[in-house]
């Protein structure tokens, strides 16, 4: 009260006997604040708690790296295993498959050829052969097909589709005195054959054809049988390793496919912006601390760097050390690292005009301690939203550049080999593009969200917003 | 400063290609002396690199002269840029420029709607955008428009219909990015003080959502959009090569491949130029946009 009275008249002597010594931990302290004294990383951590989205989005990417490290080691495959009977196989916990006697031995039937008197003089495309059937059990390790003679003809054509629309690819040629063919070539389960039988002549293939639909019963080999079953035997009926995810076009597991392919996508995605960031850190906080010449001409490298075309700096380098993770990684250090050092920079040259960096100057400090005490503790957080959203970016990069072949050599894989893979084979396997699509959409999907929450947790604007 | 960069770059890029172990005759099949020397001769290879250098400079700036590229023999780089260059640029601005559309639409779109359905709808797809590939895009695009629904060309290059599909898949990316950006900035430029000054005013709520609103909050978004024009053009190869367009992509990538020392320098000046150019353009545009900025 009578404080006031004092500063009235402008002479205010505050009495020692007004103060009482606080300590900094003293917590009566929080209540006259508003609200407990906290640092600024537990407040952030605190607002990214809150945040649902960026919480899921880290939990994925904890359990995606754990299953890429746990999912390849539990599997009885490894990513480049091929089963080439058992080529694109829809997702399955594993199928009956019926062991060949593996001692079957087509015989080509032959019969005398008659010479037609009036079929030779014909100038036309001639009959086609009638009766077309299958002999026997069509069995995916090979469908036999036995045909009515033509008579004065050249030879027989046998087509296959897939579709009654076309006619497909000829398999083959048959001489015109055999009237069966044996097809063993690369038959799939559950798929349903057409097959076409033309006679042809020097005038061409005969018309109006019979079309034969097979569905072939999965089968396969004893000695492949074995493989999976030691003790499998011709004639019985076994169950093949379950595919979790199906597929590839080569038999190959398309879980262990990608599980391996997100551990390096995932291990790339990781190290090259860990290290480019790293080094943008060094580049930025020289050049925004020195500030000036140095500044400039620091700045007109990094906008060189940024303006050579990509392309040309990747397919240089893996010239130079080969095709491989390692030069992958290089590669992207050496594309992007210009970028961060710009936006670092950026910074640091906002926090140089800073008071605390006054008084550390004032106060005799060297360079690297204010760099190190003072200017990267306040670029943290912009170098952990840097972070976070490089990540998705060069698993993108990754994936683009294993794409179009100039990344991850194959029998080796990752999410771009994967894709490519798929993405030949969309029309008819859909899912073989669709899955590791999927993959690279989720894993984007939370390393974004996760840095938009980290990026609004760490903004001192919105603190107290709710 | 733009000569300057492109000189620079244009410097960079020769270094970085005769680095490269090996030269663009060195990879075919075996060949006489004579005619290596005779070829050597023709493309100036024999002649000391600064020479070399200082000709090719001097060419390409004097006279914008590129050469005659080593893999298709006697086809001069000028040539291959004036018949290709136009798929890809027309792909690249449609893409561009409907995402930028599109994504401002979007963003005002959500930022209106702060909140609601609309708004959730606008931010999944922004999403979405940002997390799937071009080139996965692509495929998705081209079996349900074109091979399901029908509607629109598998690929190829000509009319109007062809160039949806690629520049949906380019644009993708750009258009979410954009979008974001927009509702953000909308949402930050709703608390300014103007705001209130044109409500004030008594101005209609259209008034003051097109002259005051959109138009503050779209120059963050500009400011954006010329460096995002590199990552277009990255992307453009793949696409490109899924639909079957007639572009400079393949030549780029064939050429750095094959190391065919002309077509590469040619293209990455060229590259270089037009990007310098669109963000060029882009800042005029700014200008436009926001009379505050001076052309100096």
């Amino acid at each position: 009260m009578n404080k006031t009275a004092a500063q009235n008249d402008g002479n205010f002597n505050p009495s020692p006997d007004l103060f009482v010594p606080v300590s900094i931990d003293d917590q009566s302290l929080d209540g006259i604040l508003g609200r407990p004294s906290i640092s600024y990383w537990q407040d952030a951590w605190m607002r990214l708690r809150r945040n649902k989205t960026a919480i899921v989005s880290a939990l994925y990417i904890v359990v995606l790296s754990l299953c890429a490290i746990i999912i390849p080691m539990s599997l009885d495959y490894s990513h480049d295993q091929q089963e080439i009977w058992n080529k694109h196989s829809p997702p399955s916990f594993g199928e009956d498959v019926y062991v060949d006697s593996g001692d079957y031995v087509f015989q080509p039937k032959t019969t005398e050829q008659v010479i037609d008197e009036s079929a030779e003089a014909a100038i036309d495309v001639p009959a086609s052969p009638k009766n077309v059937r299958v002999v026997g059990e069509p069995r995916t390790t090979g469908i036999e097909i036995e045909w009515d003679q033509v008579s004065g003809i050249d030879g027989y054509r046998v087509y296959r589709s897939i579709s009654t629309d076309t006619l497909g690819i000829p398999l083959d040629d048959v001489p015109a005195d055999r009237i069966n063919y044996f097809d063993t070539s690369s038959l799939s389960k559950g798929v349903t054959y057409y097959y076409v039988i033309t006679a042809f002549n020097m005038f061409g293939d005969s018309m109006d054809t019979e079309i034969l639909t097979v569905k072939p019963r999965f089968a396969i080999q004893p000695d492949v049988a074995r493989a999976i079953d030691p003790n499998a035997q011709p004639g019985s009926i076994i169950k093949t390793k379950a595919h979790y995810l199906g597929t590839d076009y080569l038999g190959r597991d398309m879980l262990a496919r990608i599980m391996i392919g997100a551990r390096v996508s995932l291990f790339i995605g990781f190290a090259a912006p860990i290290l480019y960031i790293l080094f943008g850190i060094i580049y930025g906080s020289v050049s925004g601390y020195f500030g000036g010449l140095v500044d400039d001409l620091m700045m007109r490298i990094t906008d060189i760097v940024a303006t050579v075309p990509e392309l040309l700096v990747i397919i240089i380098l893996q010239v130079v050390l080969g095709n491989g993770v390692t030069t992958l990684i290089i590669a992207l250090v050496a594309v992007s690292w210009a970028r961060s050092a710009r936006q670092i920079r950026g910074e640091v040259l906002r926090l140089r005009e800073m008071e605390f960096v006054h008084a550390a100057k004032v106060l005799g400090t060297g360079f690297f301690t204010i760099v190190a005490r003072h200017l990267l503790p306040n670029v943290m957080g912009t170098v952990l939203v840097l972070l976070t959203l490089a990540v998705p970016s060069a698993i993108f990069t990754e994936a683009f550049l294993s794409f179009i072949g100039l990344g991850i050599e194959p029998p080796m894989t990752s999410w771009g080999i994967v894709t490519k893979e798929g993405a030949a084979v969309f029309v008819t396997y859909p899912l073989e593009l669709l899955i590791p699509s999927l993959m690279i959409c989720l894993t984007m999907l939370a390393f974004n969200l996760l840095g938009d929450g980290l990026r609004d947790a760490l903004d001192p604007k919105l603190r107290g917003a709710k | 400063m733009a000569v300057v960069t492109l000189y620079l770059v244009a410097t960079a890029t020769f270094i970085l290609m005769h680095a490269v172990p090996g030269n663009p005759l060195q990879q075919e099949k075996a060949m006489s002396a004579v005619i290596r020397q005779n070829l050597e001769e023709k493309y100036g290879l024999n002649k000391p690199l600064l020479q070399q250098y200082t000709t090719y400079m001097s060419n390409m700036f004097l006279k914008a002269d590129f050469g005659i590229s080593f893999k298709q023999v006697n086809r001069p780089v000028n040539k291959i840029i004036a018949e290709h260059f136009m798929p890809s640029a027309t792909l690249g601005v449609m893409a561009l420029f409907g995402a930028l559309v599109f994504g401002v639409i979007l963003g005002v779109f959500a930022a209106l709607n702060r909140n609601g359905i609309p708004d959730m709808f606008a931010m999944v797809l922004a999403v979405l955008g940002v997390s799937i590939p071009s080139f996965c895009l692509a495929y998705f695009l081209q079996h349900i428009f074109a091979l399901q629904l029908g509607i629109l060309p598998v690929g190829g290059w000509g009319g109007f219909a062809e160039t949806l599909l690629p520049a949906m898949s380019l644009g993708m990316i750009v258009m979410a990015s954009m979008a974001r950006l927009m509702r953000s900035s909308m949402l930050e430029v709703v608390q300014q003080d103007y705001m209130k000054t044109a409500k004030a005013k008594g101005l209609s709520r259209l008034q003051i959502i097109l002259k005051h609103q959109i138009r503050n909050a779209v120059l963050p978004v500009m400011i954006y959009f010329g460096p995002l024009f590199a990552t277009i053009t990255t992307g453009s190869f793949v696409i490109e090569s899924i639909f079957g367009i007639p572009g400079l992509g393949q030549f780029f990538v064939n050429a750095v491949n094959e190391l065919d020392y002309t077509v590469i320098m040619g293209l990455t000046v060229f590259y270089s130029g037009f990007t310098i150019l669109i963000i060029l353009v882009n800042d005029l545009l700014l200008a436009v946009v926001d009379p505050r900025i001076r052309l100096a």
